[in-house]
């Protein structure tokens, strides 16, 4: 059986990524404003969804005036 | 600079304009007015090369709109009614990125003297995107003027500012003209285009119901109106001796301050001659000044009876 | 040309459509070897017994086969969408009018999208896929060479490329962002099942794929040259459409 310190060390650079996107996301997030949705739930999503929460917020949920 | 015969344009089955006419002389303000949905907008961008007409021919700046590949070769500067610019550029990278295209090159000296021009010199470094709708305005004219044009074509330069918004655009539309460019504008706020026009285009429901310089649009026989101000205040009774004088057609009012309409070929001095009778004490006496606006009114009007 | 590309460079950077594309790739490069390494172990522990080397390839070729169905899969989807607005968003905003005016030609328009996004969609699954191939090494042994890798890699990148002209012929016809994806979307995944339906891998873009997948150093010929000609069909077709277009709607 791996233990649990070897797979957090495997998972490091997958960590590393998503937490970097979260906090990026996080920042535009309370710095830039938001749209289509409330600006928590937008952080919520950006925190605890892997991978698709950041990309959906960075596609969708940016603040966009023409 | 511009001719335009019988400009027809349909969109599916609704025809939006209905053969235009009208011709833009060099050096001159154009103003191009009507309501809402009248046609101005389908007129201009068809001018600008960005849409194609159904019939009739437009010659811009000795162009055949019908004829051009790509919009720049009409060397016009348009701005479009709403502007609208990557807001994730900054204004300076906008002008940059506009004015060096189509293989021409601007220097950044004169976009900056340009956005100054403008006003917009505290905002070379901001991005569009935080822009406000009259710094949209002024930073799109920057943009029609990059390549510094002879004939400008600006839709609704003004409508949706601010008064003092307003008041900015219609100085630099003046400027312009002292340029020595053309300019032809649309605009449904008829006291702007009385303030810089020089000739004055109305459009009704896709059709030109007139085409006058402004001076002589003025001079429409509108019936002519006098606004009185006594000294004291007079009764109900001496109004409607008043509206009995041959050729005053209707008095209104209130007991210092009286508006009479009269007949076109009203002798004034009758009404001298009442007041001097009934001993009444005038302290202004002026014939009102035709607004575009009555003009305007009277061309709906006319237009409404005969459809 | 300079100064389009470097407009949509600018794009690319202040939109965050690079750093998407970036952590697409990537996730999935450092995902599947540890997915891959810990699977096995998972496994034993609730299913004593269980045939598991039968199954699943656990080396580095494995991993390297195992991302890159993920990029079939999943990477395609999130290509399309983070790239959707490209060439619609900017329609249905009007946003080209002004440059248009400016003198902006419409193959220009299109080309220095295929330019910039194309080098990116072909770069980034490149460099995601040498990551994978050094991690998938580093977890388990170096078995494979990095020649054959490096030409999944561009293949891979050149279908992508191909979605991206896709993406942008579509764009201008529907003038819709979601509309632009679902299009595409369906033309990526229909392709490659009539594809495998037919036996027909070898003349259609989703054999480069295929390709890819195999690892060999070889290159598909027939499919490479037929989604060549589509990019380009498609980049012609964009333009033209781009110049019937009327820009008359407020």
């Amino acid at each position: 059986m791996i233990v649990t310190r070897e797979l957090i060390l495997m998972l490091l650079p997958v960590i590393v990524l998503q937490l970097g996107l979260a906090v990026y996301c996080a920042v535009k997030i309370l710095t830039e404003g938001v749209q289509n949705l409330n600006r928590w739930v937008w952080l919520l999503i950006c925190l605890f969804i892997n991978l698709i929460g950041p990309i959906t917020f960075l596609l969708v949920g940016r603040k966009r005036d023409l | 600079m511009i001719t335009v015969k019988n400009l027809t344009k349909n969109f599916n089955s609704f025809s939006a304009l209905k053969g235009i006419n009208l011709r833009v002389k060099k050096g001159e303000i154009y103003g191009f007015i009507g309501q809402n949905g009248a046609g101005k907008t389908t007129t201009m961008n068809i001018l600008a090369g960005l849409s194609r007409p159904t019939k009739g021919s437009c010659l811009v700046n000795g162009k055949d709109v019908t004829k051009i590949k790509h919009p720049s070769e009409l060397h016009i500067g348009y701005l479009p009614e709403a502007p609208r610019f990557y807001p994730w550029l900054t204004a300076f990278e906008t002008l940059e990125y506009l004015g060096n295209s189509g293989g021409r090159r601007v220097a950044a000296a004169r976009i900056k003297e340009l956005l100054d021009w403008v006003g917009l010199s505290e905002a070379v470094r901001r991005r569009v995107g935080g822009f406000s709708r009259g710094m949209k305005q002024r930073l799109g004219i920057a943009a029609a003027l990059i390549h510094d044009p002879e004939l400008l074509i600006f839709d609704e330069p003004a409508s949706a500012l601010d008064p003092e918004g307003r008041n900015d655009v219609l100085n630099l539309i003046k400027k312009l003209k002292n340029m020595g460019k053309t300019i032809f504008f649309s605009s449904h706020i008829l006291s702007d285009v009385e303030r810089v026009c020089d000739t004055v285009g109305i459009i009704i429901a896709g059709k030109m119901a007139a085409e006058k310089p402004l001076p002589e649009m003025l001079k429409e026989d509108i019936l002519p109106s006098y606004d009185i101000t006594l000294q004291k205040p007079i009764d109900s009774g001496i109004l409607d001796k008043l509206s009995q004088i041959q050729g005053v057609s209707k008095v209104t009012g209130n007991e210092l301050n009286l508006s009479v309409m009269t007949d076109a070929f009203f002798d004034t001095s009758l009404l001298f001659k009442f007041f001097v009778d009934n001993k009444l004490a005038v302290n202004s006496f002026a014939r009102r000044q035709n607004r575009l606006e009555d003009v305007y009114l009277q061309e709906v009007n006319t237009n409404d009876k005969q459809s | 040309m300079i100064n389009s590309l470097r407009k949509e460079i600018r794009y690319g950077l202040r939109n965050n459509t690079f750093l998407i594309l970036f952590a697409v790739f990537f996730f999935f490069a450092f995902m599947t070897p540890v997915m891959l390494k810990i699977l096995p172990e998972v496994l034993k522990s609730k299913f004593p017994g269980f045939p598991l080397q039968e199954l699943v390839n656990m080396t580095q070729l494995g991993c390297l086969q195992s991302y890159m169905g993920d990029v079939l899969e999943i990477g395609t989807l999130l290509v399309s969408l983070a790239l959707c607005g490209l060439l619609a968003q900017e329609i249905r905003d009007n946003t080209l009018v002004l440059p248009l005016c400016a003198g902006q030609s419409y193959s220009g328009i299109i080309a220095a999208k295929m330019l910039v996004f194309g080098t990116a969609v072909l770069l980034i699954p490149l460099a995601a896929l040498v990551t994978d191939y050094l991690y998938a090494g580093l977890l388990f042994s170096f078995d494979t060479g990095i020649l054959p890798v490096i030409t999944g890699g561009l293949l891979q990148g050149f279908y992508m490329v191909y979605l991206l002209s896709l993406l942008l012929l579509f764009g201008t016809l529907t003038k819709n962002p979601i509309a632009t994806a679902l299009l595409t979307l369906a033309v990526n995944y229909g392709l490659y099942f009539a594809g495998s339906l037919l036996d027909i891998h070898r003349y259609l873009p989703s054999g480069l794929l295929r390709e890819a997948q195999q690892l060999q150093n070889t290159i598909p010929l027939q499919a490479a040259v037929i989604t060549l000609a589509i990019i380009i069909a498609c980049a012609f077709l964009a333009s033209r459409t781009l110049q019937t277009l009327e820009w008359s709607k407020k």
